[in-house]
């Protein structure tokens, strides 16, 4: 029983992670049908940004939590600003001028764009894993033979916050309502009178500045951040995406929790080297039975 | 009257001009080890020809039947992993291993396209990478009979006997050992059958086929093309050609480990049709020849090697998405007679 | 004794009932036309009988003993042998005309992956004959000349034809023509009208839609109308042209 509900903590902060990625997948997805492929680098980009500013901003070990707040917000906002405004020079260099090619071109102009980011994150920092600060002060709270940390704490509440305030965004506001119909249908959105290329930038922008989030959260998490970690973290991302329903926001949050709980759970009663393909079965599965997902409507079949 | 013609002597490429070349290549590659003794260049010949074999394999599966296939490189790994299993188990020669391990990896190519009967495009290419993982990932893990991330050691070299008159006859052994020289005439070999039943294939029935279904799958089913069939087999076959490359692969190493069929070589074996030109035989071969010496040439600048060819994917794609030979017209020159 | 026989076949999509409990009857060596204004089911009834929809009632039965073919797909069912042509041309844009009318002939050749790796004399000859089959049908729409351009490139009307040439490589025994006349000037019209008598004149029968009664009148020997999915009327040609029904249909109440 505590083995199970330790795993259920350490799933479900890990899924949430998984969920702001996703979120980025689901609403690029739904808004131009393009499964953006190097949005797992886009994470990865996120958690280095916010590594490079607080150590330019020299964060010093050990302070107060209110200090730790303040740094914690100050790497957030810088990393999802940089990473949305990769979001964005992304889809305008690669996905923009082969917006009506064939599926195939966009997804290959996608693993180039990856390539392309992951190579330059190397030849920055280099190869070697790049050690992330403990900025959330260590706390354990322990109940039994349970634990939960402080920091996971704080990726739950980032994480919901975040996912309150986009649904809010998206369900309740004049923009979210634009986006929404440009989701439905390109020409109709235009001739409303809403910009939709603007709309497209923004789209991109939140799911790349969500992922951003993820990274920074991920590089505090596990102390270290690598440029491979997009790849994998990006396809388990993109496979709660899929398994939330792609182009539904909410599905991605579920789905996001989901793979996180089914990789605890399966790491602890299963095996940690078969960690990895949990996920990637349920996706293969999913994407056979149930492709619209458990809350989709659409499915991915144009080729 | 109709005139008599001939659908065998159709040409595809660069038109008849040209037609020369073909000829010109395949003297040049069939002496070259003969005059280069390079050992480094034969070497990274060998490579390049089963980087090509590949990529001839996947362009029956996405070139000729449009079929996103992101996993190509777990059937390398099959064909790699069957070949040397069986000679390690059971001393299975090579000669006898290699069409096992073809047709293994076309059973599990034919496995793996099943989901092609259910989804397409975007996800079928995700299916298939997601496949191509839990391949590596088993690999990775199944230690008693994969040998985990160790992988395999000790795989026997091929061998040959030749007979000779002195004064009697007699069977010489000839081990192909370590030297890269005569895995360059195997592979040579192997891309010249591939090649020449590609060609083949483009004009037959089957090809015929693939490219309907490609092209317009519903209305291909109306002329009575079995659609899910044609698929499965493009698969199966497209699968099996990975089987050879990866025996001759196990082979020549001697020695194999996962991490040699991970996602990175799918895209690169991807990048090496779609670079070419999909669904053409010559444009296909170009880019696994351009895509394997490339990185060779470009090895003072190694550590930008994977940046630029990620760069040179987005280009082409946004700037030449059909390739090298892509655009060249399916054309049957025909021949009156 | 019909050829094809569809009773009662009805097929929505969502809420919208595309066809209605529609039954017709086709005699072997029939032309049966139907005809209805825009967005009567025409369309969605020849995808629900060749097995690109599954009708959601109703049977179709096919061939000279009556089989019942529905919810069959459509390879099956044109290996029975129906075969049809398009209201968008859907021809296979990147392979050339005459490789489009040698996969309509998929199912005939007989040829094997082993004969790739060996050709064999029987294959080559095999090949040839379709190869020759082919060339006589593109001859017989005039469009020979065009056997080695991409099926893309070539005239619109052309094109029309060459799905005609692509069906009739398949051997049918009922066609099923979408709007084959559209968007061709009056000479490709009559062309089109001598076109499709002959191929009745071999034994193959023909349902066709089509919007200009200059075309479906002098062909037909049975006409049926349909309107907002149900069958409104059906009869000779004459007859149809007098029903108050069916004018009603196309010209609104008066």
């Amino acid at each position: 029983m505590e083995l199970f509900v330790q795993q259920l903590i350490n799933g479900l902060t890990i899924g949430t992670i998984y969920a702001l990625i996703a979120l980025g997948y689901t609403m690029v997805y739904g808004i131009i049908q393009l499964i953006n492929f190097a949005h797992g680098e886009v994470f990865m980009v996120g958690a280095y940004i916010g590594l490079t500013a607080i150590t330019f901003f020299g964060f010093v070990s050990g302070s107060t939590l209110p200090m730790a707040m303040l740094y914690l917000a100050v790497m957030l906002l810088i990393s999802m600003a940089g990473s949305g405004l990769l979001g964005i020079v992304i889809d305008q260099i690669a996905y923009r001028p082969i917006r009506n090619s064939p599926r195939l071109v966009a997804l290959i102009s996608a693993i180039g764009v990856s390539f392309v980011l992951q190579n330059a994150v190397m030849l920055i920092y280099g190869p070697q894993d790049q050690g992330v600060p403990q900025i959330v002060p260590d706390i354990h709270f322990i109940f039994g033979d349970v634990t939960i940390t402080l920091m996971q704490i704080m990726i739950l509440a980032v994480s919901l916050v975040l996912m309150v305030f986009l649904n809010f965004l998206v369900q309740h506001t004049q923009l979210g309502r634009a986006m929404r119909a440009t989701s439905q249908d390109h020409k109709m959105a235009r001739l409303v009178g809403i910009n939709v290329n603007w709309i497209i930038s923004l789209t991109f922008f939140i799911g790349s500045a969500m992922a951003a989030v993820g990274g920074v959260l991920f590089g505090l998490y596990y102390h270290t951040v690598n440029f491979h970690d997009g790849y994998l973290a990006g396809l388990k991302a993109f496979t709660a995406a899929v398994l939330g329903g792609i182009g539904n926001i909410p599905g991605a949050m579920v789905g996001g929790v989901l793979i996180g709980l089914a990789e605890g759970l399966g790491a602890g009663y299963i095996s940690s080297e078969w960690k990895n393909v949990f996920a990637f079965v349920i996706l293969v599965l999913i994407l056979l039975f149930k492709p619209t997902g458990l809350f989709g409507e659409r499915v991915a079949d144009r080729a | 009257m109709i005139k008599k013609q001939g659908l065998g002597s159709g040409v595809q490429g660069p038109g008849r001009k040209y037609l020369f070349f073909w000829p010109l290549a395949f003297g040049l590659f069939l002496i070259l080890p003969l005059i280069d003794h390079s050992a480094y260049h034969q070497d990274v010949l060998v490579t390049a020809g089963i980087y090509i074999l590949l990529a001839l394999g996947l362009n029956m599966i996405v070139g000729y039947a449009g079929l996103l296939n992101l996993g190509y490189a777990a059937f390398f790994g099959i064909g790699a992993y069957t070949c040397a299993g069986l000679n390690l188990a059971w001393h299975i020669p090579f000669w006898l291993a290699l069409p096992v391990a073809v047709v293994v990896t076309g059973f599990f190519g034919f496995l793996v396209g099943l989901p092609v009967l259910r989804v397409k495009g975007d996800y079928l290419a995700i299916v298939t990478l997601g496949f191509g993982e839990i391949v590596r990932i088993v690999f990775n893990n199944l230690d008693p009979i994969t040998g985990g991330p160790n992988g395999l050691l000790g795989i026997e070299h091929p061998v040959i006997f030749y007979p000779v008159f002195n004064p009697s006859l007699i069977w010489k052994r000839f081990d192909f050992g370590v030297s890269s020289f005569p895995y360059y005439y195997l592979v040579f070999f192997c891309v010249i059958l591939v090649a020449y039943f590609s060609l083949r294939l483009d004009r037959s029935r089957i090809g015929r086929a693939w490219i309907a279904v490609r092209e317009d799958e519903v209305a291909a089913g109306c002329m009575g093309i079995p659609v899910p069939q044609v698929k499965l087999l493009a698969f199966g076959v497209g699968s099996s050609i990975a089987g050879i490359a990866g025996s001759i692969f196990a082979a020549k190493q001697g020695t194999i480990t996962p991490d040699s069929f991970d996602f990175i070589l799918s895209v690169m074996i991807l990048a090496m049709v779609v670079l070419g030109g999909m669904g053409s035989v010559p444009g296909v071969i170009l880019g696994g020849l351009v895509l394997s010496i490339l990185p060779e040439l470009l090895r003072e600048f190694s550590i930008y090697r994977m940046l630029i060819f990620g760069l040179v994917m987005i280009l082409m794609m946004i700037f030449r998405p059909q390739g090298f030979l892509g655009n060249v017209r399916r054309k049957y020159e025909l021949t009156t007679r | 004794m019909s050829l094809l026989r569809v009773d009662n076949i009805s097929k929505s999509f969502g809420g919208l009932k595309a066809i209605q409990n529609v039954s017709i009857s086709i005699r072997p060596g029939e032309i049966v036309g139907l005809i209805g204004p825009n967005g009567a089911g025409k369309t969605t009834f020849f995808n629900c009988i060749t097995g690109i929809y599954k009708p959601d009632a109703g049977t179709v039965m096919f061939g000279d003993y009556e089989q019942e073919i529905t919810g069959l797909v459509s390879y099956m069912i044109s290996w029975r042998g129906m075969a049809r042509t398009f209201q968008n041309i859907r021809l296979f844009a990147n392979m050339s005309v005459l490789e489009n009318v040698i996969v309509g002939a998929h199912k005939h050749i007989r040829s094997s992956l082993v004969d790739l790796l060996f050709p064999s004399k029987r294959s080559y000859a095999d090949e040839m004959k379709f190869v020759r089959r082919a060339h006589e049908l593109l001859e017989f729409f005039g469009i020979d000349r065009y056997a080695n351009d991409l099926a893309s490139s070539i005239p619109y009307g052309s094109q029309r034809r060459l799905e005609l040439a692509r069906a009739l490589a398949c051997e049918p025994k009922l066609l099923l023509l979408d709007e084959p006349a559209a968007g061709m000037n009056p000479q490709e019209k009559q062309d089109l009208l001598e076109h499709i008598s002959e191929i009745r004149r071999q034994g193959i029968s023909i349902l066709i839609v089509e919007h200009d009664m200059k075309v479906i009148m002098p062909l037909s020997d049975k006409v049926v109308v349909l309107d907002h999915g149900e069958k409104i009327a059906e009869g000779r040609p004459e007859e149809i042209q007098k029903n108050p029904l069916v004018i009603e249909a196309y010209l609104g109440k008066q």
